[in-house]
């Protein structure tokens, strides 16, 4: 009999695993029900207090760095041997190293971390775990928009070496950076209340009443950041292969209508 | 090829967003293993970063031999465990005394999780080792049955087991709690 409930509480519990109910199981195994329950019971609670054990971003984010710098140091060590494909590996290990190490890194200096390099995801997911350490609704706003100044060097880039096929996932990349900001405008307002007011600055003495400071902040920034890419964009254009330029022109006009879409949902806030 | 050989295939040739995708794959479960094996939260994080340094340093060695890639990253981080509690004589700390940090900003959920999972790891203290072992490597990495039973060199009706009699013994300590 033991040997049977092993097997019919292992079945349950795969099965609760995959998302099916309880109840559900106990209606395959009606006889043994009223010994199953508590099991099942006690299994699920297991579970869901084990998913609750997380590592701490800090730590993640660390451990990630310290693998990127041993990769570099073994790449650096076979440089000689290494063959040109592997290069861009080098470079982009780098180039994460560098984010990580300096802190927010101009966009020039961290785009050597291309999108079709093999590096690539690990930049990406360096960039999520410093957007999980900001420790406030601005400071995630603003590494927010950073990257999403990177990944618009980063389309001009591919544009430049005629590779237009990385274009439309890297729009995407810029444009949930972009919401993200918004909504880290959003969380400020839910939090401390008030308006956004952006590009108003704060009376004399102090703070404007009804104000709120980080939202306005949050709202500048987007505008600044706007700016910015606008003049990246324009530039990028005269420089890139006329066989590229449609691709590059498609990617600046979306570009451009998702900035002014969050300008207007930040001006129709107040 | 399956998606994870082809994956596993290519971090072993050096495909850096190939290795990327393991990391972001196990590195929680991993963790969330040695933490309920060693109910430290500190050596749980050592651990968990040797296991990742060890799998980078081994995994240009790392051939397909038809086993899923998990028995070969669980079995360094078993391993590792086995050495730490032989080394140092390593007894698992009181339940409470340390508690994982987590990713709320909600202070009172913070605590609130903190204390159940405190509780579960004195309810967890008081199996045998195998016991734990099982329900840790089911439970906390999210290994099949097979999976736990090619880890521990067991057979499988042994690790269906080892589970049902955890979980027995566990629901005891519940209700005599209440």
């Amino acid at each position: 009999m033991a040997g049977k409930m092993e097997d019919i509480l292992n079945d349950c519990l795969e099965r609760i695993f995959r998302g099916e109910s309880i109840e559900g199981c106990l209606a395959s195994y009606p006889q043994e029900a009223s010994e199953l329950e508590p099991l099942l019971q006690t299994g699920l609670s297991l579970a869901q207090k084990s998913a609750a054990i997380s590592p701490s971003p800090e730590f993640k984010a660390s451990v990630l760095s310290r693998l990127e710098a041993r990769l570099y140091t073994t790449e650096e060590k076979a440089r000689v041997k290494v063959p040109f494909w592997r290069m861009r590996w080098v470079r982009a290990a780098a180039s994460v190293v560098i984010v990580l190490s300096v802190g927010i890194g101009t966009v020039a200096a961290s785009a050597k971390a291309l999108p079709d390099g093999t590096l690539y995801p690990l930049k990406l997911a360096v960039e999520q775990a410093r957007v999980s350490l900001a420790r406030s609704n601005v400071s995630r706003a603003e590494l927010h928009l950073q990257f999403a100044e990177e990944r618009v060097y980063e389309i001009t880039l591919m544009a430049g070496e005629g590779k237009e096929e990385q274009i439309p996932g890297l729009v995407e990349r810029f444009s949930n950076h972009l919401e993200e900001a918004v909504g880290s405008a959003q969380g400020a307002l839910r939090t401390e209340g008030g308006n956004w007011l952006a590009g108003v600055a704060p009376g004399e003495g102090g703070k404007s009443p009804g104000v709120n400071e980080d939202a306005a902040a949050i709202g500048n920034a987007i505008t600044e950041s706007s700016e910015r890419s606008t003049e990246m964009l324009e530039a990028a254009l005269v420089e890139t292969p006329q066989a590229s330029k449609p691709a590059l022109q498609q990617a600046q006009e979306d570009i451009i209508g998702k900035y002014q879409e969050a300008i207007a949902r930040i001006t129709g806030e107040q | 090829m399956s998606v994870e050989k082809e994956v596993v295939c290519r971090a072993a040739k050096g495909d850096g967003k190939a290795f990327a995708s393991l990391y972001e794959e196990y590195f929680d479960r991993i963790y969330r293993y040695l933490y309920l094996r060693l109910e430290n939260q500190s050596d749980a994080e050592d651990l968990t970063q040797e296991v990742f340094v060890k799998a980078l340093e081994a995994i240009r060695g790392y051939r397909w031999r038809g086993l899923p890639f998990a028995s070969w990253l669980f079995r360094i981080a078993h391993n590792l465990m086995i050495d730490l509690i032989r080394k140092e004589g390593k007894v698992a700390q009181e339940a409470g005394e340390e508690t994982p940090a987590g990713s709320e900003a909600d202070p009172a959920a913070i605590a609130e999780r903190n204390l159940e999972v405190a509780r579960l790891m004195d309810n967890m203290d008081r199996l045998s080792p195998a016991q734990k072992e099982v329900l840790s490597l089911r439970f906390g990495a999210g290994l099949s049955i097979a999976e736990v039973a090619r880890l521990l060199g067991k057979s499988p009706g042994t690790v269906k087991a080892l589970q049902y009699n955890g979980i027995v013994a566990l629901r005891k300590r519940l209700t005599g709690e209440r």
